[in-house]
């Protein structure tokens, strides 16, 4: 299949953030949105990504999640290509890009599949992963059975590309860069 | 005259610009209002059209929502006996009759719902705008689904993936992806109609069957006849139009009472505008009197700058306009009945200038009883206050 033919899809939106952040951050009490343009990191962000970054990864939507005491972490959300349908994925991350926990917050794979990479079990593989850790289901994550593993790795490489955005986005938040997106308060 | 319009407007910039950002604003609301109607009947007018269809067959209950609800891809919670559809084709003035099913598959845990429609060839005919953009024509055997764009992207299928229904626990292959429409069909997953009928638990069950006769003119002659089949109503694509008008005229009244206020209140701020400035200027005004300037000269000034002032405001109401129009468009397509794809919102030329005229009229009114004070004066004001 080629991926130029499918469809633009509208941006993956989080759509249970109150469950979310209770299950990832239960010490939240906001959590703001935040849009970092990376356009002008594609060639960096190929040479990390090892492809040419999509469309949609020309920005990278940031959910920072706060408490009362300061800045917990990100949340990141992303549509990956599942083998019967598209799999969202919720990221959570300590505020260095350390992944908390990974979320599958929809997909469409028979039950076989989708009790496998919807396991706390499976899914706890990622914790502790950043923007530097090979993510390849069998090696680096736990393996699955035969049928879950294209969708798996669907996952893995999605949450990988994740964090690498972001690893780029807070460099340049870092730097000066004219970048900067609009902070929406929830 | 005019160089000593414009000094003048500009010499009070804040009161002036205040002025101006009220007509500008009201202006706006009144254009985008007035556009909206006619946007919308047009745009209605010519998706029913496009899509062929004189009537509809719809199962017992409110025929205006049912039709609705077909129309947009939405689920009924009744149905029509197949058996409809043989009488619905058997009628002679009947050209097409395109059997519908809409089921509504909602996953609790995803906070979505999959919008399943099944339909047979003879839909297309009804769907013009039905382009296949990637894949076959049509579906090679039942176990087959045609995604709509927007379906499509979400679930980031192209033909020959697989597809799974998780509610339904079936899967499918995806046999081709259609073009963006704008219509609610971007975001559905089409099936055959055997199949949405077994997947649902509808065998021998239909949505709606929408229907073109050979000819428009027959459609009174056919109503009555179809609407004599057991458990359905015909309703008529003139019939829903006229609904969908009255509804949103209702709602126009409103909004365009709002907009009488809106330009009640610009027109009462050109008169304190003028006003304030006649009682301010008493000295200059006395002076060009006794320079020379006659009474309808002075009148003509300060009507002048109300003209000119309402003028300006009205252009920049007009680009105002043409700017949020398309983001009212996004938002009144949420909460209308019926929002065709097309655009509801088009800002016409005659719209402009009708709404321009209107502004220039007020502000002309609303410069009378300043300008006849400010003509009134005498010229030994001057004097005095020297």
């Amino acid at each position: 299949m080629n991926a130029a033919q499918i469809e633009l899809a509208p941006l993956c939106p989080w759509r249970e953030p109150q469950r979310d952040l209770q299950a990832l951050f239960p010490g939240a009490t906001n959590y703001t949105r935040e849009t970092r343009i990376l356009s002008g990191l594609r060639p960096q962000l190929q040479q990390r990504l090892g492809r040419v970054p999509t469309a949609e990864e020309n920005a990278l939507l940031i959910h920072r999640i706060t408490s009362s005491t300061g800045r917990l972490g990100s949340v990141l959300v992303r549509r990956v290509k599942g083998e019967h349908g598209g799999i969202e994925i919720v990221t959570a991350t300590d505020p260095h890009g350390t992944v908390g926990a990974v979320l599958v917050q929809s997909q469409r794979e028979p039950p076989a599949i989708a009790q496998t990479i919807s396991s706390k079990e499976w899914l706890a593989g990622f914790t502790g992963k950043d923007a530097n850790s090979p993510l390849r289901v069998g090696h680096d994550l736990p393996d699955v059975v035969k049928e879950a593993r294209s969708s798996a790795q669907a996952i893995a490489d999605g949450v990988r590309s994740q964090l690498v955005l972001l690893s780029f986005a807070e460099q340049s938040l870092q730097a000066p860069n004219p970048g900067r997106g609009a902070a929406g308060k929830h | 005259m005019i160089r000593l319009i414009v000094r003048n407007i500009l010499r009070r910039p804040l009161r002036n610009g205040l002025t101006f950002a009220g007509i500008a604003v009201a202006m706006a609301v009144l254009v985008c209002i007035l556009s909206f109607g006619d946007g919308y009947r047009r745009a209605l007018k010519s998706e029913l059209d496009r899509a062929g269809v004189q009537m509809m067959l719809v199962p017992l209950g409110c025929p205006y929502d049912a039709a609705t609800r077909v129309l947009k891809n939405n689920t009924l919670e009744t149905s029509l006996p197949e058996t409809a559809l043989d009488a619905v084709r058997s009628d002679s003035v009947v050209s097409v009759a395109a059997p519908l099913l809409m089921a509504a598959a909602p996953r609790q845990n995803d906070r979505r719902t999959d919008i399943w429609v099944g339909l047979d060839q003879t839909a297309l005919s009804l769907k013009p705008w039905w382009r296949v953009k990637n894949g076959q024509h049509w579906f090679s055997n039942a176990n087959e689904v045609i995604l709509g764009a927007d379906a499509a992207g979400i679930e980031m299928r192209a033909p020959g993936d697989k597809f799974y229904s998780p509610e339904m626990r079936r899967q499918f292959t995806v046999a081709a992806v259609l073009e963006r429409s704008g219509t609610s069909d971007d975001s559905a997953f089409f099936v055959p109609l055997t199949t949405a009928q077994e997947m649902f638990s509808q065998r021998g069950r239909l949505t709606a069957i929408a229907i073109r006769l050979k000819d428009p003119a027959l459609v009174r002659e056919a109503a009555p006849r179809l609407q004599s089949i057991p458990g359905a109503q015909v309703v008529t694509m003139a019939e829903m139009m006229g609904t969908f008008l009255n509804l949103l005229g209702a709602v126009r009244t409103l909004v365009l009472a709002v907009a009488a206020i809106a330009i009640a209140v610009s027109a009462l701020t050109v008169f304190n505008t003028l006003l304030a400035a006649v009682l301010e200027r008493t000295n200059e005004l006395a002076m060009l009197r006794a320079i020379g300037a006659s009474r309808p000269q002075v009148f003509a000034l300060l009507v002048g700058e109300a003209v000119l002032l309402t003028l300006c405001g009205a252009v920049a109401g007009g680009i105002f306009a043409m700017m949020i129009g398309p983001r009212i468009e996004a938002l009144a397509k949420g909460w209308i009945p019926f929002a065709p794809a097309d655009v509801i919102l088009a800002i016409s030329p005659a719209a402009l200038a009708r709404c321009s005229l209107l502004a220039l009229v007020v502000g002309a009114l609303a410069a009378l009883y300043p300008a006849w004070r400010a003509a009134r004066m005498e010229p030994a004001l001057a004097a005095k206050s020297e």
